[in-house]
């Protein structure tokens, strides 16, 4: 069995931020009758991105897992917005533009 | 789904200037009240005829000034931080227009779970005042501090009051007073008693490094709770425990007031554990020994708590401050969310949502009673079996009463050894009650609904299965079960209850009289003495009656056009009929055996 996020029932309140932060492989769901999320087997890759998310901890990975921390943080550079200062100095600093790509494509950690 | 609501309206009804004041003041006329009790109290111990230099006055200003200490600096901190009115809204941000198209959808999908059944309801923020209020950082705080400065002096006067019960501030407030308005505020408000517990508002203070202000910083490790333990049966566990302990060392029995002193400072230290420990209010989700008797009986009470008035708004908002926290919030620290809430059961009242919503969507409502029990769709079998275990510790409480109960316990403790470990736990001489009859009696009643449950799976020839009628069917008994249980503290409250005017006025019983009250002899006799045994037989009639409606319409919710449901329904009704007809016994065998005490009934 694949190492998945676990869903804790009593504690899931189905607000579905994990389901926003899950936004590569969309693994999780809405149960729309309990109004718990399901993560599917097949479609997560144990990134731990719902886990950060959840405010109370009904979403987590095993204890044994190790969070795929690459995959995570490229998903959080996708959907972070750049900041100004970030963005000029884009413009002005090659190097910075070389460091935005790296983290975008998941290579620093 | 809640009904639409009016529009709030965009400004506040109050001018600026006044409410900012207002919000200045209001703090600042807390705390002085806090020292004025201060000083009033240390003046009374200075003036009276002990000693200053003896034990019991190095006791009383050992907690007293270091707890004052800090609650002083905590308040200055906070009114200086908030000086600047950073308590003011705005108010609401724009309505998203996504809220009308894929809210409206998605609320529609879920049109099963959010089911909302017919009647009136009042939403209380539609009141300029209470939206006002609960806008106020202050409003738990103002809450919470009459209730902590009263349970210090419950410890305090435990530790050096009187020994006799009847004139210790500690047992009188405990055990005669707090113990019947807690199920009042219950059956009336809902976990209101959550809202003022003096036991997590002193933790939570320490947790935020404040009395009512936003802060940054927390003084926790914020530690998950595990996921494993993620129930509500630690709680009713705890309960148990603590019923046994109670009668085991006769702590409310009356017994000695440094035992209920003790179990109310055990009970601050343990809640401060958890919160240093763990994130949030964890202890009352999973250390308090009252969580789930609160939660479960905050059912039958009018008050929804605070929900969403408009749930597609809540599907479209991606910040959630209600659950997160915002710059002049906490996030829930109950892990309640608005958007989805179905039940009351875990609103503790605290306001934070209400605070937090940029879209001021959260609303408080008021409806017609018993609502919360049936209507949720989501029932949960932990909070069932809690249910009825909690059911089998009401009725022990009756059986404990009878001589025949007494006489097998004494057998019993006899037969299995266990008088001299009581003996050496220093607890009853007669080893009483026995863990064994005691868990014996608790656990006959889930297994009893258990029985029940798979009698109506088979009715129903195994299309219904036994859990989830046990499950949904266990929410009928919850009214029987709070109204019992309040019949059941009567006696104590009403027949002990008038010594308060003595005791207000002269706490430790060192011949103060603070109030002019302390010589004012009110007999118990003159308050209850025909009439409590009709009290209790009205009231579990009454809840009796409400558990039918509950059932009944439980019925009809959730087992309609289900095979059998007619039949299991007059099964379920014939369980609480009979439940009911056991709880009438059993009050009234207890008034019978007992003649001469005020519950012998009249004729």
């Amino acid at each position: 069995m694949a190492t998945i996020a676990i869903v804790n029932h009593e504690r899931c309140v189905g607000c579905e931020l994990c389901t926003r932060a899950c936004g590569v492989t969309h693994a999780i769901e809405l149960d729309l009758q309990r109004n718990w999320v399901e993560v599917s087997e097949e479609l997560c890759w144990a990134c731990g991105a719902c886990e950060r998310m959840c405010p109370f901890n009904a979403i987590a990975l095993p204890f044994w897992a190790e969070p795929n921390k690459e995959l995570r943080d490229s998903i959080y550079a996708k959907n972070r917005k750049p900041k100004k200062s970030r963005v000029v100095a884009q413009v002005s600093d090659d190097t910075a533009e070389e460091e935005e790509e790296e983290v975008l494509a998941g290579q620093s950690n | 789904m809640a009904t639409p609501q009016q529009v709030t309206p965009q400004t506040s009804p109050y001018s600026k200037p006044f409410y900012k004041w207002l919000d200045r003041l209001a703090p600042i006329g807390l705390a002085l009240f806090m020292m004025t009790v201060f000083v009033d109290y240390s003046w009374w111990m200075l003036k009276s005829p002990t000693h200053i230099a003896t034990w019991r006055s190095l006791i009383f200003f050992a907690i007293w000034i270091p707890t004052t200490l800090f609650y002083v600096i905590m308040a200055v901190k906070d009114i200086a931080q908030n000086w600047n009115g950073r308590w003011e809204f705005a108010g609401p941000k724009k309505r998203n227009p996504l809220a009308d198209t894929v809210g409206a959808q998605k609320v529609e999908m879920q049109r099963d779970f959010f089911r909302s059944v017919t009647g009136k309801r009042y939403d209380l923020t539609q009141n300029a005042f209470f939206r006002w209020l609960f806008h106020r950082r202050w409003y738990q705080f103002a809450a919470q501090l009459p209730n902590v400065i009263i349970f210090n002096i419950v410890i305090i006067a435990g530790l050096i009051g009187v020994v006799n019960p009847n004139r210790n501030f500690a047992t009188v407030i405990t055990w005669y007073v707090w113990f019947g308005v807690l199920f009042v505020l219950m059956i009336g408000v809902g976990r209101a008693w959550c809202l003022i517990c003096p036991f997590s508002a002193q933790a939570e203070w320490v947790q935020r490094l404040g009395l009512f202000g936003k802060g940054k910083k927390l003084l926790t490790m914020g530690w998950k709770w595990p996921q494993k333990y993620s129930t509500l049966l630690i709680s009713v566990f705890f309960f148990l425990g603590l019923t046994w302990a109670e009668e085991f060392y006769n702590v409310a029995g009356p017994g000695k007031p440094a035992f209920t002193s003790m179990l109310v400072a055990g009970i601050i230290m343990w809640d401060l554990f958890y919160a240093v420990t763990f994130e949030r209010r964890s202890f009352c989700h999973y250390g308090c020994p009252l969580n789930g008797v609160i939660g479960v009986v905050s059912a039958v009470a009018p008050f929804e708590g605070f929900r969403a008035k408009d749930r597609t708004l809540c599907k479209t908002c991606t910040t959630k401050e209600c659950m997160r926290g915002s710059n002049r919030s906490y996030g829930c620290g109950w892990y309640e969310y608005p958007g989805s809430m179905s039940s009351n059961f875990y609103c503790g009242l605290t306001g934070e949502c209400f605070k937090g919503c940029p879209y001021e969507n959260i609303g408080l409502s008021v409806h017609a009673p018993l609502k919360e029990a049936y209507q949720p769709k989501k029932k949960r079998f932990d909070l069932a079996f809690g249910v009825a275990l909690m059911m089998g510790a009401l009725f022990f409480e009756i059986v404990n009463a009878t001589p025949q109960y007494a006489a097998f316990d004494t057998w019993l403790s006899n037969a299995t050894g266990w008088v001299p470990i009581a003996k050496a736990l220093d607890g009853q001489l007669s080893g009483y009650p026995n863990p064994l009859d005691y868990l014996g009696i608790i656990f006959l009643f889930p297994l009893f609904g258990w029985i029940i449950a798979k009698a109506g799976s088979w009715i129903s020839r195994g299309q219904i299965k036994a859990r989830e009628l046990f499950t949904r069917y266990s929410y009928g008994w919850i009214p029987l079960f709070g109204l019992g249980i309040l019949a059941r503290q009567l006696p104590k409250v009403l027949t002990n209850g008038p010594t308060i005017a003595q005791v207000i006025s002269d706490p430790f019983g060192f011949g103060w009289n603070m109030l002019g009250t302390a010589n004012l002899h009110m007999h118990a006799r003159h308050f209850a003495y025909h009439w409590i045994l009709f009290v209790q037989i009205a009231l579990v009639v009454i809840g009796a009656v409400a558990s039918m409606f509950v059932t009944q319409k439980i019925t009809q919710l959730d087992f309609k056009n289900r095979p059998g449901a007619v039949a299991i329904n007059v099964l379920m009704q014939g369980t609480v009929i009979l439940l009911m007809a056991l709880l009438l016994g059993g009050y009234y065998y207890i008034a019978l055996i007992n003649p001469g005490h005020p519950l012998a009934p009249p004729f």
